[in-house]
């Protein structure tokens, strides 16, 4: 669990910086489409990774701020300095927030709300000051002549007058009254609105909060405010000096003011900001993949030249030489191993960050899910797992979303309440496969198709094939979503999970059913996985199979055969009968032999009985892609390299198998 | 092929300018050529792993510091017997498209500046099936050089047919 967390921080901290990094290069260019689309999605995929880590505050934030993107790339509206400065403030937040979410959990912020407000209004053109600019705000920059010196003690002020409030109580005239006992340092406009539905149109829910130094005793402002407001709620508290930062312009940066919640002890954001920078040391670093792939070659190479230097060795060589090469293999075997464990991790790795946000989000939802995980052993690259993290999030969350129906509807369609998303990973055919399977509602293709005809894809005549439909919820701009939530539904989640997959040289897929449910299949290549291997020897080429396949090994000559037709041997292993295949046969050598060893393989419960010469024992492969520079070998998932560097190929069992029995149910059909 | 490059009628010192360095190797009695740009390296010729149903002149796969390569061979795909393995057998890494292939020789010998302004078309006496190997001929000084079309000696899209 506590790699998954650093994981998040890693990649919070990358995106974080992305952030800033884009909106500095817009601000200092022209606004160009492509970078804004960046910007935009640094911000989807970092409140995806937040909402599945549980830090509720800063999704809600990062949502607030899309929001605000969103405009920006809809309307391509400029990036004003002001908004930029208000945008790289929201970062500096979420970087604080992201600081404190390490000791503290899930922490929101008081001034998130006050920037959001100040970004909505920049963008809307307003001026940006005091948060609500129609409210009545004095300027606190100018404080009466009459001020008292900046050492009058400070006090923070929550005033929330009555809900009653009318015309004849004047908040403004009250805080300008204030003015006139001291200083108001900073003046916020505080809302607690109400949904719409508990919404009372005549009350009052708006209040303010105010830093107002002042050489007068709390009791008498409290009387003064009390005075001017009846029924209104106030509270003062004393403000610390020291921690309180000295008076600043009319802009209040959010990042310089307090909590309202005044613990002394609790550090303010803005120090929390600045130990960001130095606590942020994490315990892993993040390297390049073309780093490690070069470290990995050579490590390769120097595998190949160690096994040249001790097939080197003869009776000549003396033993202090013996003893040298001795330890040098050990150390290159160790050194291999490592560096090889560098790029592999389990698939849990990633899928284990899902289960928490299946819950949460079916919860905001309303829906019923039972999340299942399959095959969160198989290993994989992880340049390839961090790569599938932000298309895994978005496909499981379409899936609660648009797929899993609500309970009363599944239960009027016969489904149990419960809806299912089953995500799993397997490896076959020299590639890794993970599905997100739902048994929901299914894609509506004639919604899609309206969507289409809407966006101008296609006319009103045009009835295209359903695989052409499930395409264009892979086009960019594409939503079928009713409304903007925070889940999905910006038309940026499909789009962006097509574009990473296929970055990985992967492809993804969607098989649907109206009704019973959709399922996504990702394919992703096999640049690099690693597995138990066994060696097999026929004549003197060797092969490897997964270990996960073998079941038992037979002397050939103990089992007992037969052959239909002639040609279609069987062996029987404890009275049920296996097809047979002869590896020498189908790596097209000559083969006529009638002893060696039966290896019984088994993969998704059907067997076969591979007839080999012997075995070469077990070691650690890495799956190497055959495609990459030559073409894919039928009956091959791939190829390793062995300890002296020769090559050998790794058999793809799931074909073989089916190849086995494909040709043996040919023959029965024909008998 | 079709190609056909004027024969310049220029001075020979202007030919320089239109001048690429080819890699250039005896196969046979021929001497033949492939542009050097393409090639990525030389190395000694390792034994390629055999692969199965492969067609006869890919000789196997061999691993270029962690990648698979195939191994083709020269003589083989030219329809000529093979030679043995010795001491200056070489394979040539090549670079087309975007996939990397070795190029099994008998031998490499020289890189060589070719005048591209005065390679004439290959005279029709190749069968029609080597002859989209061949880029052209070029006399350069004594010797008459072949040069090859590593891209229809790979020919990936024909590998990738068998294999589907």
């Amino acid at each position: 669990m506590d790699s998954l967390i650093q994981l998040f921080y890693d990649e919070a901290n990358e995106m974080v910086e992305g952030m800033e990094q884009v909106l500095l290069a817009l601000e200092s260019g022209e606004p160009d489409p492509e970078t804004v689309n960046a910007l935009f999605r640094y911000a989807h995929s970092f409140k995806g990774n937040s909402a599945a880590m549980g830090f509720t505050h800063l999704s809600k934030f990062t949502h607030g701020l899309e929001s605000a993107m969103e405009s920006l790339r809809k309307e391509q509206r400029p990036l004003t300095p002001e908004l930029a400065t208000l945008m790289l403030q929201a970062v500096d937040l979420i970087r604080a927030l992201l600081e404190r979410s390490r000791t503290e959990g899930d922490v929101g912020d008081p001034t998130s709300e006050t920037l959001l407000q100040q970004i909505s209004a920049a963008l809307n053109g307003e001026p940006i000051q005091t948060p609500a600019p129609s409210e009545p705000s004095p300027n606190a920059s100018e404080p009466n002549g009459d001020a008292p010196e900046p050492s009058a003690p400070q006090y923070r002020i929550f005033y929330q007058p009555a809900p009653t409030l009318s015309a004849e109580h004047d908040p403004l005239q009250l805080l300008n009254e204030l003015q006139e006992y001291g200083q108001v340092i900073r003046c916020r406009f505080k809302e607690q609105i109400p949904p719409v539905a508990q919404l009372k149109p005549d009350a009052c829910y708006g209040g303010w909060e105010l830093v107002y130094a002042t050489a007068f005793e709390p009791a008498i402002v409290r009387a003064l405010l009390e005075l001017t407001a009846e029924g209104a709620e106030v509270r003062i508290e004393p403000v610390q000096q020291a921690s309180e930062p000295t008076p600043v312009a009319a802009t209040p940066t959010p990042a310089q003011t307090t909590p309202p919640e005044p613990a002394p002890e609790t550090p303010s954001v803005a120090s929390a900001t600045a130990a960001a920078a130095t606590k942020a040391d994490s315990q892993s670093i993040r390297v390049s993949t073309e780093k490690i792939d070069a470290l990995m070659n050579l490590v390769s190479e120097i595998v190949i030249a160690q096994s040249m230097l001790t097939s080197a060795q003869n009776a000549d060589t003396d033993e202090r030489t013996r003893a040298a090469i001795m330890q040098m293999e050990r150390h290159v075997r160790d050194l291999h191993e490592r560096v090889m464990a560098i790029r592999l991790l389990p698939v849990s790795y990633l899928f284990n960050r899902f289960p928490r946000m299946v819950r949460d989000t079916a919860a905001k939802l309303g829906k019923k899910v039972n999340f299942e995980i399959e095959g969160e052993e198989t290993e994989l690259d992880r340049t390839l797992l961090e790569s599938l993290s932000d298309p895994l999030t978005h496909l499981i969350r379409n899936a609660i979303d648009h797929g899993i129906e609500p309970p009363d509807v599944r239960r009027q369609q016969g489904k149990p309440e419960t809806g299912t998303i089953k995500l799993s990973a397997y490896q076959s055919e020299g590639r890794i496969y993970i599905e997100v399977r739902d048994d929901g509602k299914g894609i509506d293709t004639e919604r899609v198709r309206q969507k289409a005809i809407q966006l101008g894809w296609i006319t009103e005549h045009d009835s295209p094939s359903d695989e052409t439909l499930y395409d264009f919820i892979f086009q960019p701009g594409f939503s079928t979503a009713q409304q903007v939530s925070d889940l999905s539904g910006r038309g940026v989640g499909m789009d962006v999970v097509k574009r990473n997959v296929e970055s990985l040289g992967g492809s993804i897929s969607v098989q649907s059913k109206r009704g019973e449910g959709s399922r996504f299949l990702l394919r992703v290549p096999l640049t690099l996985a690693i597995m138990d291997g066994l060696g097999l020897t026929v004549a003197d080429e060797h092969y490897i199979t997964p270990l996960t396949a073998v079941v038992e090994a037979f002397q050939y000559e103990s089992l007992q055969h037969t052959a239909l037709f002639d040609q279609h041997e069987m062996v029987n292993v404890r009275g049920e009968f296996i097809p047979l295949v002869r590896l020498r046969q189908f790596v097209g050598l000559p083969d006529n032999s009638q002893d060696g060893l039966v290896v019984v393989l088994e993969q998704e419960g059907q067997q076969i009985a591979l007839l080999i010469d012997s075995i070469a024992g077990q070691q650690q492969v890495v799956l190497k892609s055959l495609e990459e520079n030559f073409t894919r070998v039928p009956g091959f998932a791939g190829a390793t390299i062995l300890g002296d560097g020769r090559v050998a190929l790794i058999l793809d069992v799931s074909d073989l198998i089916r190849r086995a029995h494909q040709a043996s149910e040919r023959l029965t059909a024909v008998a | 092929m079709t190609t056909t490059k004027p024969i310049a009628e220029t001075t020979e010192t202007i030919a320089d300018v239109n001048a690429e360095k080819y890699l250039v190797f005896q196969i046979g009695n021929e001497t033949y050529g492939v542009p050097l740009l393409q090639v990525q390296e030389i190395r000694t010729y390792t034994p390629a792993t055999r692969v199965p149903n492969a067609p006869h002149y890919v000789l196997g796969v061999i691993n270029l510091r962690g990648n698979i390569i195939a191994v083709i061979d020269a003589r083989t795909r030219f329809g000529l017997p093979p030679l043995p393995d010795d001491e200056s057998t070489v394979v040539v890494v090549a670079q087309v498209n975007d996939k990397i292939f070795g190029l099994r020789l008998d031998s490499v010998s020289d890189v060589m500046d070719i005048p591209l302004d005065q390679v004439q078309p290959t005279p029709p006496i190749a069968s029609e099936a080597t002859q989209r190997f061949l880029n052209g001929v070029v006399q350069v000084g004594e010797r008459v050089v072949i040069l090859l079309n590593l891209r229809e000696i790979f020919d990936i899209d024909a590998l990738n047919h068998l294999a589907a």
